[in-house]
Protein backbone atom coordinates (compact mmCIF):
# COMPACT_ATOMS: atom_id res chain seq x y z
CA UNK A 1 0.00 0.00 0.00
CA UNK A 2 1.55 3.41 -0.57
CA UNK A 3 0.07 6.32 1.78
CA UNK A 4 0.00 9.39 -0.27
CA UNK A 5 2.91 11.68 -0.21
CA UNK A 6 5.17 8.58 -0.18
CA UNK A 7 7.25 7.68 -2.74
CA UNK A 8 6.54 4.29 -4.27
CA UNK A 9 9.52 2.66 -5.76
CA UNK A 10 10.01 1.83 -9.51
CA UNK A 11 12.50 -0.53 -10.86
CA UNK A 12 14.42 0.68 -13.82
CA UNK A 13 14.92 -2.19 -16.10
CA UNK A 14 11.67 -3.57 -17.56
CA UNK A 15 11.18 -6.39 -15.17
CA UNK A 16 8.84 -8.95 -16.86
CA UNK A 17 8.36 -12.77 -15.54
CA UNK A 18 9.50 -15.72 -17.89
CA UNK A 19 6.21 -17.27 -19.07
CA UNK A 20 7.81 -20.40 -16.59
CA UNK A 21 7.43 -17.84 -13.88
CA UNK A 22 4.14 -16.41 -14.66
CA UNK A 23 1.05 -16.77 -12.61
CA UNK A 24 -1.45 -19.29 -14.70
CA UNK A 25 -3.84 -15.95 -14.80
CA UNK A 26 -3.82 -12.14 -15.29
CA UNK A 27 -7.32 -11.17 -13.92
CA UNK A 28 -9.56 -13.25 -12.76
CA UNK A 29 -13.62 -12.03 -12.42
CA UNK A 30 -15.77 -14.06 -10.24
CA UNK A 31 -19.86 -12.65 -10.10
CA UNK A 32 -19.16 -9.32 -11.24
CA UNK A 33 -22.46 -7.03 -12.03
CA UNK A 34 -21.84 -3.25 -13.28
CA UNK A 35 -24.60 -0.88 -12.62
CA UNK A 36 -25.41 2.79 -13.58
CA UNK A 37 -27.74 3.90 -11.33
CA UNK A 38 -30.55 0.97 -11.04
CA UNK A 39 -29.40 -0.11 -14.64
CA UNK A 40 -27.30 -3.27 -14.61
CA UNK A 41 -24.82 -3.47 -17.36
CA UNK A 42 -23.47 -6.49 -16.73
CA UNK A 43 -24.94 -9.12 -15.05
CA UNK A 44 -23.07 -11.89 -12.84
CA UNK A 45 -19.79 -12.65 -15.61
CA UNK A 46 -17.20 -14.96 -14.79
CA UNK A 47 -13.88 -14.74 -16.84
CA UNK A 48 -10.58 -15.43 -16.33
CA UNK A 49 -7.58 -13.46 -18.21
CA UNK A 50 -4.12 -15.40 -18.69
CA UNK A 51 -1.29 -13.73 -17.90
CA UNK A 52 0.94 -12.17 -21.00
CA UNK A 53 -0.79 -11.86 -24.90
CA UNK A 54 -3.95 -9.73 -26.04
CA UNK A 55 -6.98 -10.99 -24.89
CA UNK A 56 -9.67 -8.82 -26.71
CA UNK A 57 -13.14 -8.12 -25.41
CA UNK A 58 -15.20 -8.12 -28.46
CA UNK A 59 -18.82 -7.53 -29.17
CA UNK A 60 -21.58 -4.79 -29.99
CA UNK A 61 -21.97 -1.25 -28.53
CA UNK A 62 -23.22 -0.59 -25.08
CA UNK A 63 -22.58 -4.36 -24.24
CA UNK A 64 -20.50 -3.63 -21.36
CA UNK A 65 -17.19 -3.99 -22.69
CA UNK A 66 -15.84 -0.80 -21.69
CA UNK A 67 -17.36 -0.94 -18.25
CA UNK A 68 -15.76 -3.87 -17.56
CA UNK A 69 -12.79 -2.54 -18.95
CA UNK A 70 -13.17 0.70 -16.51
CA UNK A 71 -13.40 -1.20 -13.25
CA UNK A 72 -10.24 -3.07 -13.71
CA UNK A 73 -8.63 -0.25 -12.67
CA UNK A 74 -11.30 1.40 -10.85
CA UNK A 75 -11.58 4.36 -13.14
CA UNK A 76 -15.46 4.16 -13.39
CA UNK A 77 -15.80 4.63 -9.38
CA UNK A 78 -15.49 7.97 -9.65
CA UNK A 79 -18.36 7.87 -12.17
CA UNK A 80 -21.55 9.35 -11.11
CA UNK A 81 -24.09 6.19 -10.12
CA UNK A 82 -21.86 3.80 -11.24
CA UNK A 83 -21.25 0.91 -9.38
CA UNK A 84 -20.74 -3.36 -9.04
CA UNK A 85 -20.72 -6.57 -7.07
CA UNK A 86 -18.31 -9.27 -6.81
CA UNK A 87 -14.53 -9.83 -7.22
CA UNK A 88 -11.89 -8.62 -9.53
CA UNK A 89 -8.29 -9.89 -9.12
CA UNK A 90 -5.42 -8.59 -10.79
CA UNK A 91 -2.17 -11.02 -10.36
CA UNK A 92 -4.02 -12.31 -7.10
CA UNK A 93 -4.60 -9.19 -5.50
CA UNK A 94 -8.25 -8.36 -5.02
CA UNK A 95 -8.37 -4.85 -6.69
CA UNK A 96 -11.16 -3.36 -4.01
CA UNK A 97 -9.77 -4.96 -0.31
CA UNK A 98 -6.06 -5.16 -1.39
CA UNK A 99 -5.68 -1.48 -3.30
CA UNK A 100 -7.01 0.75 -0.07
CA UNK A 101 -4.52 4.06 -2.31
CA UNK A 102 -6.04 3.42 -5.62
CA UNK A 103 -3.27 5.54 -7.51
CA UNK A 104 -1.41 2.43 -6.30
CA UNK A 105 -3.60 0.22 -8.55
CA UNK A 106 -3.76 2.58 -11.33
CA UNK A 107 0.05 2.80 -12.03
CA UNK A 108 0.36 -1.05 -12.01
CA UNK A 109 -2.82 -1.50 -14.46
CA UNK A 110 -2.23 1.52 -17.07
CA UNK A 111 -4.91 2.41 -19.07
CA UNK A 112 -5.20 3.61 -22.65
CA UNK A 113 -8.39 5.44 -24.08
CA UNK A 114 -10.01 5.61 -26.99
CA UNK A 115 -9.34 9.11 -28.17
CA UNK A 116 -5.38 10.18 -27.71
CA UNK A 117 -5.24 12.69 -25.13
CA UNK A 118 -2.30 14.77 -24.12
CA UNK A 119 -1.75 17.26 -21.93
CA UNK A 120 -1.38 20.77 -23.30
CA UNK A 121 3.01 20.51 -22.57
CA UNK A 122 5.73 19.50 -23.37
CA UNK A 123 6.39 15.53 -24.99
CA UNK A 124 8.54 15.26 -22.34
CA UNK A 125 6.26 16.62 -19.45
CA UNK A 126 3.85 14.41 -20.68
CA UNK A 127 5.96 11.88 -19.90
CA UNK A 128 6.93 12.96 -16.82
CA UNK A 129 3.32 13.43 -15.39
CA UNK A 130 3.03 9.99 -14.05
CA UNK A 131 7.09 9.33 -12.75
CA UNK A 132 6.34 12.61 -10.50
CA UNK A 133 5.47 10.58 -7.39
CA UNK A 134 8.91 8.06 -7.41
CA UNK A 135 11.65 9.50 -6.18
CA UNK A 136 14.01 9.05 -9.29
CA UNK A 137 17.34 11.34 -10.17
CA UNK A 138 17.80 13.27 -13.64
CA UNK A 139 19.23 10.70 -15.29
CA UNK A 140 17.23 7.72 -13.91
CA UNK A 141 13.81 9.73 -15.14
CA UNK A 142 15.39 10.43 -18.41
CA UNK A 143 16.39 6.60 -18.88
CA UNK A 144 12.80 5.78 -18.49
CA UNK A 145 11.54 8.48 -20.86
CA UNK A 146 13.98 7.18 -23.04
CA UNK A 147 13.46 3.59 -22.59
CA UNK A 148 9.56 3.84 -22.73
CA UNK A 149 9.17 5.93 -26.18
CA UNK A 150 11.45 3.16 -27.77
CA UNK A 151 9.07 0.55 -26.20
CA UNK A 152 6.53 2.76 -27.99
CA UNK A 153 8.10 3.05 -31.41
CA UNK A 154 8.37 6.94 -30.73
CA UNK A 155 11.47 7.59 -29.98
CA UNK A 156 12.73 7.78 -33.18
CA UNK A 157 10.28 10.66 -34.42
CA UNK A 158 9.99 12.43 -30.96
CA UNK A 159 14.22 11.87 -29.83
CA UNK A 160 15.70 15.78 -30.92
CA UNK A 161 12.25 17.93 -29.92
CA UNK A 162 10.92 16.58 -26.72
CA UNK A 163 10.49 20.09 -25.74
CA UNK A 164 8.19 20.36 -28.34
CA UNK A 165 4.43 20.60 -27.63
CA UNK A 166 2.68 17.43 -27.48
CA UNK A 167 -0.17 18.43 -29.30
CA UNK A 168 1.91 19.15 -32.47
CA UNK A 169 2.23 15.49 -32.65
CA UNK A 170 -0.33 14.08 -34.97
CA UNK A 171 -3.18 11.59 -33.68
CA UNK A 172 -1.22 8.23 -34.42
CA UNK A 173 1.84 9.89 -33.03
CA UNK A 174 -0.33 11.30 -29.66
CA UNK A 175 -1.85 7.71 -29.45
CA UNK A 176 1.88 6.25 -28.97
CA UNK A 177 2.91 8.93 -26.65
CA UNK A 178 -0.09 8.01 -24.82
CA UNK A 179 1.12 4.46 -24.39
CA UNK A 180 4.45 5.63 -23.99
CA UNK A 181 3.60 7.18 -20.79
CA UNK A 182 1.14 4.32 -19.51
CA UNK A 183 4.38 2.57 -19.90
CA UNK A 184 6.88 4.56 -18.18
CA UNK A 185 5.18 3.12 -15.06
CA UNK A 186 6.08 -0.29 -16.11
CA UNK A 187 2.41 -1.40 -15.65
CA UNK A 188 2.02 -5.31 -15.17
CA UNK A 189 -1.34 -4.80 -16.65
CA UNK A 190 -2.01 -2.77 -19.90
CA UNK A 191 -5.85 -1.83 -21.08
CA UNK A 192 -6.55 -0.68 -24.02
CA UNK A 193 -10.27 0.93 -25.09
CA UNK A 194 -10.63 1.06 -28.48
CA UNK A 195 -7.04 2.39 -29.12
CA UNK A 196 -7.39 2.48 -32.27
CA UNK A 197 -10.67 4.12 -33.06
CA UNK A 198 -10.07 7.22 -33.95
CA UNK A 199 -6.50 7.05 -35.96
CA UNK A 200 -6.22 6.59 -39.41
CA UNK A 201 -5.46 3.13 -40.50
CA UNK A 202 -1.58 2.79 -41.07
CA UNK A 203 -1.22 4.60 -37.53
CA UNK A 204 -3.39 1.71 -36.45
CA UNK A 205 -1.15 -1.32 -38.15
CA UNK A 206 1.62 0.92 -36.24
CA UNK A 207 -0.20 0.30 -32.95
CA UNK A 208 -1.42 -3.15 -33.31
CA UNK A 209 2.34 -4.05 -34.06
CA UNK A 210 3.15 -2.36 -30.93
CA UNK A 211 0.18 -3.60 -28.92
CA UNK A 212 1.69 -7.38 -29.77
CA UNK A 213 4.75 -6.52 -29.49
CA UNK A 214 4.73 -5.75 -25.60
CA UNK A 215 1.89 -8.32 -25.16
CA UNK A 216 5.53 -10.75 -24.93
CA UNK A 217 6.03 -9.18 -21.23
CA UNK A 218 2.55 -7.30 -20.22
CA UNK A 219 -0.93 -8.74 -20.26
CA UNK A 220 -2.90 -6.86 -22.45
CA UNK A 221 -6.93 -6.34 -22.75
CA UNK A 222 -8.40 -4.59 -25.51
CA UNK A 223 -11.97 -3.40 -26.00
CA UNK A 224 -12.66 -3.74 -29.87
CA UNK A 225 -15.56 -3.38 -32.85
CA UNK A 226 -13.42 -4.15 -35.22
CA UNK A 227 -12.84 -8.18 -36.12
CA UNK A 228 -10.58 -7.70 -38.64
CA UNK A 229 -8.12 -6.59 -35.68
CA UNK A 230 -9.41 -8.99 -33.24
CA UNK A 231 -8.19 -11.79 -35.80
CA UNK A 232 -5.09 -9.83 -36.62
CA UNK A 233 -3.51 -9.53 -32.71
CA UNK A 234 -5.45 -11.20 -30.37
CA UNK A 235 -4.17 -14.70 -28.31
CA UNK A 236 -7.49 -14.85 -26.49
CA UNK A 237 -11.12 -13.58 -27.40
CA UNK A 238 -13.99 -13.02 -25.22
CA UNK A 239 -17.15 -12.49 -27.06
CA UNK A 240 -20.06 -10.20 -24.96
CA UNK A 241 -23.53 -9.39 -25.74
CA UNK A 242 -26.04 -7.57 -23.51
CA UNK A 243 -24.14 -7.62 -20.26
CA UNK A 244 -23.09 -11.56 -20.74
CA UNK A 245 -19.73 -13.86 -22.42
CA UNK A 246 -21.61 -15.41 -25.08
CA UNK A 247 -18.48 -17.48 -25.81
CA UNK A 248 -14.41 -17.34 -25.13
CA UNK A 249 -11.92 -18.97 -26.39
CA UNK A 250 -8.74 -18.58 -28.73
CA UNK A 251 -8.22 -16.94 -31.59
CA UNK A 252 -7.97 -20.07 -33.92
CA UNK A 253 -10.84 -21.78 -31.36
CA UNK A 254 -13.42 -18.47 -31.73
CA UNK A 255 -12.65 -17.87 -35.46
CA UNK A 256 -13.06 -21.52 -37.14
CA UNK A 257 -14.76 -23.20 -34.57
CA UNK A 258 -16.91 -21.59 -32.30
CA UNK A 259 -19.45 -23.23 -31.58
CA UNK A 260 -22.51 -20.28 -30.53
CA UNK A 261 -24.63 -19.13 -33.72
CA UNK A 262 -24.47 -15.33 -32.31
CA UNK A 263 -20.55 -15.30 -32.42
CA UNK A 264 -20.76 -17.18 -35.67
CA UNK A 265 -22.65 -14.38 -36.76
CA UNK A 266 -20.89 -11.61 -35.45
CA UNK A 267 -17.25 -12.59 -36.35
CA UNK A 268 -18.31 -13.43 -40.16
CA UNK A 269 -19.40 -9.99 -40.08
CA UNK A 270 -23.05 -9.97 -40.45
CA UNK A 271 -23.62 -8.58 -37.22
CA UNK A 272 -25.95 -9.86 -34.71
CA UNK A 273 -29.09 -8.71 -33.17
CA UNK A 274 -27.72 -9.27 -29.49
CA UNK B 1 -34.92 15.52 -54.52
CA UNK B 2 -34.58 16.80 -58.08
CA UNK B 3 -38.23 19.00 -57.77
CA UNK B 4 -37.08 20.14 -54.51
CA UNK B 5 -33.92 21.23 -55.27
CA UNK B 6 -35.78 23.03 -58.59
CA UNK B 7 -38.15 25.06 -55.87
CA UNK B 8 -36.47 28.07 -54.10
CA UNK B 9 -38.08 28.31 -50.81
CA UNK B 10 -40.73 31.00 -50.65
CA UNK B 11 -40.92 34.48 -49.66
CA UNK B 12 -36.74 33.38 -47.87
CA UNK B 13 -34.90 36.64 -49.65
CA UNK B 14 -37.02 39.15 -48.23
CA UNK B 15 -37.56 37.56 -44.74
CA UNK B 16 -33.82 37.52 -45.01
CA UNK B 17 -32.57 40.91 -46.24
CA UNK B 18 -35.26 42.57 -43.01
CA UNK B 19 -33.91 40.32 -40.50
CA UNK B 20 -30.45 41.26 -42.06
CA UNK B 21 -31.43 44.78 -41.92
CA UNK B 22 -32.37 44.80 -38.38
CA UNK B 23 -29.87 43.10 -36.93
CA UNK B 24 -27.59 45.84 -38.49
CA UNK B 25 -30.04 48.51 -36.91
CA UNK B 26 -29.48 47.06 -33.23
CA UNK B 27 -26.01 46.44 -33.79
CA UNK B 28 -25.86 50.16 -35.00
CA UNK B 29 -27.98 51.61 -32.78
CA UNK B 30 -25.75 49.64 -29.36
CA UNK B 31 -22.35 50.97 -30.75
CA UNK B 32 -24.04 54.29 -30.80
CA UNK B 33 -25.22 54.74 -27.16
CA UNK B 34 -22.06 53.27 -26.09
CA UNK B 35 -20.30 56.33 -28.15
CA UNK B 36 -23.17 58.84 -27.12
CA UNK B 37 -22.34 58.00 -23.50
CA UNK B 38 -18.90 58.28 -24.04
CA UNK B 39 -18.89 61.45 -25.99
CA UNK B 40 -20.94 62.91 -23.36
CA UNK B 41 -18.43 61.99 -20.22
CA UNK B 42 -15.65 63.20 -22.27
CA UNK B 43 -17.34 66.89 -22.80
CA UNK B 44 -19.20 66.92 -19.90
CA UNK B 45 -16.00 66.65 -18.44
CA UNK B 46 -14.89 69.82 -19.74
CA UNK B 47 -15.37 72.48 -18.11
CA UNK B 48 -13.29 71.32 -14.99
CA UNK B 49 -10.11 69.77 -17.14
CA UNK B 50 -10.76 73.75 -18.55
CA UNK B 51 -10.37 74.93 -15.15
CA UNK B 52 -7.14 76.20 -13.26
CA UNK B 53 -5.81 75.27 -10.13
CA UNK B 54 -8.72 72.84 -9.26
CA UNK B 55 -6.50 70.03 -7.90
CA UNK B 56 -7.98 67.32 -9.18
CA UNK B 57 -4.66 65.00 -8.30
CA UNK B 58 -5.20 66.58 -4.68
CA UNK B 59 -7.08 65.40 -1.73
CA UNK B 60 -8.95 68.23 -1.05
CA UNK B 61 -12.58 68.17 -2.14
CA UNK B 62 -14.58 71.41 -1.57
CA UNK B 63 -16.40 72.54 -4.39
CA UNK B 64 -17.21 75.75 -2.90
CA UNK B 65 -13.72 76.49 -2.86
CA UNK B 66 -13.46 75.18 -6.33
CA UNK B 67 -11.02 72.16 -5.12
CA UNK B 68 -11.60 68.74 -6.68
CA UNK B 69 -9.38 66.53 -5.11
CA UNK B 70 -10.05 63.03 -6.88
CA UNK B 71 -7.55 60.96 -5.40
CA UNK B 72 -9.33 60.04 -1.87
CA UNK B 73 -12.37 58.26 -4.23
CA UNK B 74 -10.01 56.66 -6.35
CA UNK B 75 -8.06 55.89 -4.15
CA UNK B 76 -11.20 54.34 -1.81
CA UNK B 77 -12.46 52.38 -5.05
CA UNK B 78 -9.02 51.02 -6.17
CA UNK B 79 -8.70 49.83 -2.25
CA UNK B 80 -12.22 48.46 -1.22
CA UNK B 81 -11.51 46.27 -4.36
CA UNK B 82 -8.79 44.61 -3.48
CA UNK B 83 -10.44 44.07 -0.49
CA UNK B 84 -13.01 42.95 -2.01
CA UNK B 85 -10.65 40.64 -4.35
CA UNK B 86 -9.24 39.02 -1.11
CA UNK B 87 -12.26 38.11 0.77
CA UNK B 88 -14.13 36.75 -2.71
CA UNK B 89 -11.21 34.83 -4.83
CA UNK B 90 -10.13 32.31 -2.51
CA UNK B 91 -12.79 30.89 -1.16
CA UNK B 92 -14.57 31.04 -4.64
CA UNK B 93 -11.89 29.24 -6.17
CA UNK B 94 -12.03 26.51 -3.49
CA UNK B 95 -15.90 26.84 -3.40
CA UNK B 96 -15.76 25.93 -7.56
CA UNK B 97 -13.01 23.49 -7.63
CA UNK B 98 -15.54 21.72 -5.29
CA UNK B 99 -18.32 22.19 -6.92
CA UNK B 100 -16.49 21.15 -10.26
CA UNK B 101 -14.90 17.86 -9.06
CA UNK B 102 -17.63 16.64 -6.75
CA UNK B 103 -19.09 13.32 -7.99
CA UNK B 104 -22.46 14.42 -7.75
CA UNK B 105 -24.24 16.33 -10.84
CA UNK B 106 -27.49 16.86 -8.45
CA UNK B 107 -25.26 18.72 -5.69
CA UNK B 108 -23.52 21.12 -8.84
CA UNK B 109 -26.60 21.71 -10.14
CA UNK B 110 -28.19 22.78 -6.71
CA UNK B 111 -25.26 25.00 -5.64
CA UNK B 112 -25.10 26.18 -9.11
CA UNK B 113 -28.69 27.33 -9.31
CA UNK B 114 -28.49 29.04 -6.02
CA UNK B 115 -25.70 31.13 -6.72
CA UNK B 116 -27.11 32.26 -10.33
CA UNK B 117 -29.90 33.28 -7.44
CA UNK B 118 -27.96 35.46 -5.91
CA UNK B 119 -26.42 36.84 -8.71
CA UNK B 120 -29.91 38.40 -9.47
CA UNK B 121 -30.44 40.35 -5.45
CA UNK B 122 -29.93 43.94 -5.77
CA UNK B 123 -27.54 45.36 -4.39
CA UNK B 124 -29.56 47.45 -1.95
CA UNK B 125 -30.53 44.51 -0.30
CA UNK B 126 -26.71 43.25 0.34
CA UNK B 127 -26.51 46.54 1.58
CA UNK B 128 -29.01 46.78 3.85
CA UNK B 129 -27.76 43.64 5.21
CA UNK B 130 -24.07 45.26 5.59
CA UNK B 131 -25.75 48.36 7.60
CA UNK B 132 -27.92 45.76 9.92
CA UNK B 133 -25.46 43.16 10.40
CA UNK B 134 -21.97 43.31 9.14
CA UNK B 135 -21.58 46.57 10.01
CA UNK B 136 -22.18 46.16 13.84
CA UNK B 137 -20.12 42.82 13.54
CA UNK B 138 -17.24 44.76 12.48
CA UNK B 139 -16.93 47.85 15.04
CA UNK B 140 -17.45 44.88 17.83
CA UNK B 141 -14.59 43.09 16.43
CA UNK B 142 -12.09 46.25 15.81
CA UNK B 143 -13.62 48.00 19.06
CA UNK B 144 -14.46 50.98 16.87
CA UNK B 145 -17.48 53.25 17.62
CA UNK B 146 -18.36 52.85 14.56
CA UNK B 147 -18.42 49.60 11.48
CA UNK B 148 -18.95 52.00 8.28
CA UNK B 149 -15.45 52.01 7.19
CA UNK B 150 -13.65 50.61 4.34
CA UNK B 151 -13.09 46.98 5.38
CA UNK B 152 -16.42 46.67 6.10
CA UNK B 153 -17.39 48.03 1.98
CA UNK B 154 -14.65 45.54 0.98
CA UNK B 155 -15.67 42.60 3.09
CA UNK B 156 -19.59 43.35 1.48
CA UNK B 157 -18.54 44.41 -1.98
CA UNK B 158 -16.49 40.70 -1.80
CA UNK B 159 -19.79 38.75 -0.84
CA UNK B 160 -21.14 40.71 -3.30
CA UNK B 161 -18.97 39.68 -6.22
CA UNK B 162 -18.48 36.11 -4.75
CA UNK B 163 -20.95 34.24 -7.05
CA UNK B 164 -20.38 35.93 -9.85
CA UNK B 165 -16.46 34.84 -9.70
CA UNK B 166 -17.68 31.25 -8.50
CA UNK B 167 -20.09 30.70 -11.29
CA UNK B 168 -17.69 31.62 -13.90
CA UNK B 169 -14.47 30.10 -12.22
CA UNK B 170 -16.59 26.83 -11.74
CA UNK B 171 -17.46 27.30 -15.82
CA UNK B 172 -14.05 27.32 -16.24
CA UNK B 173 -12.71 24.40 -14.65
CA UNK B 174 -16.26 22.25 -15.39
CA UNK B 175 -15.17 22.79 -19.57
CA UNK B 176 -12.01 21.49 -19.29
CA UNK B 177 -12.87 17.68 -21.06
CA UNK B 178 -13.14 14.53 -18.56
CA UNK B 179 -10.82 12.73 -20.67
CA UNK B 180 -7.68 14.95 -19.18
CA UNK B 181 -8.97 13.70 -15.87
CA UNK B 182 -9.83 10.20 -16.52
CA UNK B 183 -6.09 10.41 -18.04
CA UNK B 184 -4.38 11.72 -15.42
CA UNK B 185 -6.50 9.41 -13.43
CA UNK B 186 -5.48 6.42 -15.12
CA UNK B 187 -1.60 7.30 -14.61
CA UNK B 188 -2.25 7.21 -10.82
CA UNK B 189 -2.27 11.21 -9.98
CA UNK B 190 -3.90 11.89 -6.63
CA UNK B 191 -6.92 14.21 -6.82
CA UNK B 192 -5.25 17.64 -6.01
CA UNK B 193 -2.05 16.17 -8.63
CA UNK B 194 -4.90 16.02 -11.25
CA UNK B 195 -6.38 19.50 -10.68
CA UNK B 196 -2.84 21.24 -10.10
CA UNK B 197 -1.25 19.82 -13.02
CA UNK B 198 -3.85 19.01 -15.46
CA UNK B 199 -7.03 20.75 -15.02
CA UNK B 200 -5.50 24.66 -13.72
CA UNK B 201 -3.54 24.82 -16.41
CA UNK B 202 -6.34 24.81 -18.80
CA UNK B 203 -8.60 26.95 -16.89
CA UNK B 204 -6.09 29.39 -15.25
CA UNK B 205 -7.31 32.03 -18.25
CA UNK B 206 -10.98 31.05 -17.75
CA UNK B 207 -10.02 31.83 -13.94
CA UNK B 208 -8.12 34.97 -14.47
CA UNK B 209 -11.06 36.43 -16.88
CA UNK B 210 -13.32 35.54 -14.11
CA UNK B 211 -12.00 37.64 -11.58
CA UNK B 212 -11.11 40.68 -13.72
CA UNK B 213 -14.77 40.30 -14.46
CA UNK B 214 -15.72 40.22 -10.38
CA UNK B 215 -13.63 43.12 -10.48
CA UNK B 216 -15.23 45.09 -12.61
CA UNK B 217 -18.26 44.98 -10.87
CA UNK B 218 -16.78 45.68 -7.61
CA UNK B 219 -15.71 48.73 -8.98
CA UNK B 220 -19.10 49.77 -10.47
CA UNK B 221 -21.11 48.63 -7.32
CA UNK B 222 -22.82 51.82 -6.06
CA UNK B 223 -25.86 51.27 -3.22
CA UNK B 224 -23.96 48.60 -1.27
CA UNK B 225 -21.17 50.45 -0.88
CA UNK B 226 -22.56 54.08 -0.14
CA UNK B 227 -24.15 52.81 2.82
CA UNK B 228 -21.23 51.46 4.79
CA UNK B 229 -18.13 53.42 3.63
CA UNK B 230 -18.33 56.13 5.90
CA UNK B 231 -18.52 58.58 3.19
CA UNK B 232 -15.18 60.48 4.38
CA UNK B 233 -13.13 62.37 1.46
CA UNK B 234 -9.81 61.75 3.01
CA UNK B 235 -7.08 59.32 2.41
CA UNK B 236 -7.05 56.95 4.85
CA UNK B 237 -4.22 57.57 7.76
CA UNK B 238 -1.83 55.70 7.72
CA UNK B 239 -2.85 55.07 3.58
CA UNK B 240 -3.63 51.65 3.93
CA UNK B 241 -5.58 51.24 7.17
CA UNK B 242 -8.93 49.71 6.23
CA UNK B 243 -10.39 50.33 9.79
CA UNK B 244 -11.07 54.04 8.64
CA UNK B 245 -13.77 55.86 6.90
CA UNK B 246 -13.48 56.51 3.65
CA UNK B 247 -14.77 57.28 -0.43
CA UNK B 248 -15.21 55.28 -3.42
CA UNK B 249 -16.16 57.15 -6.79
CA UNK B 250 -19.40 55.50 -7.18
CA UNK B 251 -20.57 56.56 -3.54
CA UNK B 252 -19.39 59.91 -4.22
CA UNK B 253 -21.37 59.80 -7.51
CA UNK B 254 -24.66 58.90 -5.44
CA UNK B 255 -24.38 61.00 -2.75
CA UNK B 256 -23.05 64.03 -5.02
CA UNK B 257 -24.59 64.15 -8.28
CA UNK B 258 -28.34 65.74 -7.08
CA UNK B 259 -26.68 68.35 -5.14
CA UNK B 260 -24.80 69.72 -7.97
CA UNK B 261 -26.19 71.98 -10.58
CA UNK B 262 -26.16 70.43 -14.47
CA UNK B 263 -23.13 72.19 -16.33
CA UNK B 264 -21.15 73.69 -13.12
CA UNK B 265 -17.77 72.81 -12.73
CA UNK B 266 -18.61 70.60 -9.36
CA UNK B 267 -21.11 68.62 -11.73
CA UNK B 268 -18.17 68.22 -14.41
CA UNK B 269 -15.45 66.93 -11.86
CA UNK B 270 -18.44 64.25 -11.21
CA UNK B 271 -18.74 63.44 -14.65
CA UNK B 272 -14.89 63.11 -15.15
CA UNK B 273 -14.28 60.92 -12.00
CA UNK B 274 -16.99 58.80 -13.83
CA UNK B 275 -15.09 59.04 -16.59
CA UNK B 276 -12.11 57.62 -15.06
CA UNK B 277 -14.36 54.52 -13.51
CA UNK B 278 -15.45 53.82 -17.06
CA UNK B 279 -12.02 53.61 -18.37
CA UNK B 280 -10.87 51.38 -15.62
CA UNK B 281 -13.88 49.11 -16.10
CA UNK B 282 -13.97 49.36 -19.96
CA UNK B 283 -9.99 47.99 -19.56
CA UNK B 284 -10.80 45.45 -17.00
CA UNK B 285 -13.43 44.11 -19.05
CA UNK B 286 -11.33 43.41 -22.14
CA UNK B 287 -8.42 42.47 -20.60
CA UNK B 288 -11.13 39.70 -18.72
CA UNK B 289 -12.59 38.95 -21.96
CA UNK B 290 -8.92 38.62 -23.86
CA UNK B 291 -8.47 35.90 -20.72
CA UNK B 292 -11.98 34.15 -21.34
CA UNK B 293 -11.07 34.06 -25.11
CA UNK B 294 -8.16 32.23 -24.67
CA UNK B 295 -9.56 29.68 -22.27
CA UNK B 296 -8.91 26.16 -24.08
CA UNK B 297 -8.05 26.67 -27.22
CA UNK B 298 -5.36 24.97 -27.17
CA UNK B 299 -6.81 21.79 -26.13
Amino acid sequence: MTAEGSAPQLTLVAGSKSRSEASPSAIQIEGFSAYYGKNCIISDLSLIIPDKGVTCLLGPSGTGKSTLLRWLNRINEDTENASFAGRIKILGRDVMRDYPDVTELRREIGMVFQQPCVFPCSIYDNMLMGLRNFKLSKSETRNIIETSLKQAALWDEVANRLEAPATSLSLGQQQRLCIARALALKPKVLLFDEPTASIDPISSRVIEDLVMSLSENISIVMVTHNIAQTKRIADHVVFMCDGKIVEQGSRSHMFSLATCDKTRTYITEEFCDC
Amino acid sequence: MSTLAAMPPKSAPQHGDALKAYCQISAILSVLIVALILSTLILQSGPVLSLKNSGMFSTHWNPDAGQYGMMPMVFGSVFVMIIAAIVAFPIGLMTAIYISETRSSKLRRFIKSVLELLTGIPSIVYGLIGVAYLNIWVAEAFDLQSGRIILTAGILLGIMILPTFLTLTEDAISTVPARFRENAKALGLYRHEIFKLTILPQAKSGIAGAGLLAIGRALGETMAVMLVIGSLDRLPSPLFNPLSSGQTITSKLGREVGESAFGSAHFSALVFMSLILVSITIVLTIISQYFLSRKNTYV
